[in-house]
């Protein structure tokens, strides 16, 4: 039913896995924060970690210890944002808040180099897939995009995301039907 | 129904993979840089700890140096003559007590515990050491 990216690449260095997931983890966590300097700060803090504590593992263990402690990273941002949205809320600092959000969608790069039709369509159909993938919740969007974008199955996200199997084809089913019904348009 | 349900899954699927795919391969330079330095940092990282890493080292430096005392404890020149006279007193004391160790021997034979019962198995062994005690003394 997946698409697959081989799951089980055989990485011959660090070096060589690391620029082969660099690009989608970064993706990954700017479709997450509609930011571009919190998703480098984000993939940054997990190759580091992933290099200092795991690289004695073997490189077919290297891909699940990587998204496992990206997801988490992008957790933790999540958590730490919604204590500042709390606050500032709090502090009635909200007129802001929907300019960022069309910032985010503004500086992504589907934007840039379209002048002929198919083109177009395809940077529309990405400006609207992120809307569609940010506004998920973010289980949903981890699971969505593990299972889509990196071609792990049902078991494999389970054990990355610390959850049952059944959780990932509830999370996984929601989103799709989530993103069928927004993107309806581009079908 | 439900094939032609499952047809559009798989092409949606299919186009926001492609659509993922292609937004990583339209990045930008400086978001291209600033990966590859991240990169290049996090494997530096890497790189000193393998360079210092110490600790892998610990257990056989521990075995190496136990083994090193354990040599020079044996073969030190004073526990050697130690050894030696030791091995030395054990032969002089050898000599020293032939009958104890006899009588030993004797007691410890089952097959000659009857002729230790005899009493004149004790005069013919007087006999016996007194002339090995001539013997020795010239």
């Amino acid at each position: 039913m997946h698409m697959g990216r081989d799951f089980d690449k055989q990485y011959l260095s660090m070096n060589h896995f690391l620029a082969d997931i660099e690009g989608r983890a970064f993706r990954m966590a700017q479709i997450t924060t509609g930011n571009r300097d919190d998703a480098l700060e984000i993939v940054q803090d997990a190759m580091m970690k992933l290099v200092q504590k795991y690289s004695q593992h073997p490189p077919a263990e290297w891909k699940a210890l990587f998204y496992s402690i990206l997801n988490t990273r992008i957790l933790d941002w999540h958590r730490r944002q919604s204590v500042r949205n709390r606050f500032r809320s709090w502090l009635n600092w909200h007129d802001d808040e929907e300019d960022g959000a069309e910032d985010a969608l503004a500086q992504h790069p589907g934007d840039k180099n379209h002048t002929p039709d198919a083109k177009l369509q395809d940077s529309q159909f990405m400006a609207s897939l992120n809307i569609a993938l940010s506004a998920l919740p973010l289980r949903q969007q981890q699971v969505f995009l593990l299972r889509v974008w990196e071609g792990m199955d049902i078991n494999e996200t389970a054990a990355l995301m610390h959850c049952s199997a059944s959780s990932v084809k509830t999370h996984y089913a929601r989103a799709l039907e989530k993103l069928r019904e927004k993107l309806e348009d581009h079908q | 129904m439900s094939t032609e349900l499952t047809k559009e899954t798989t092409k949606l699927e299919s186009k926001i993979k492609a659509s993922l795919d292609a937004s990583v391969m339209d990045l930008d330079k400086d978001t291209q840089h600033a990966l590859a330095s991240i990169r290049e940092k996090s494997l530096k990282n890497q790189q000193a700890r393998t360079g210092l890493n110490f600790n892998a080292w610990r257990p056989a430096s521990a075995f190496a140096l136990s083994a090193l005392l354990a040599i020079l404890f044996v073969y030190h020149p004073n526990n050697l003559d130690d050894a030696l006279q030791r091995i030395a007193t054990q032969q002089n004391i050898s000599h020293e007590q032939p009958e104890q160790i006899t009588m030993l021997e004797l007691l410890t034979n089952a097959e000659d515990l009857e002729t230790a019962t005899d009493p004149d198995f004790y005069v013919w062994i007087d006999e016996v050491l007194a002339t090995e005690g001539m013997n020795n003394a010239v």
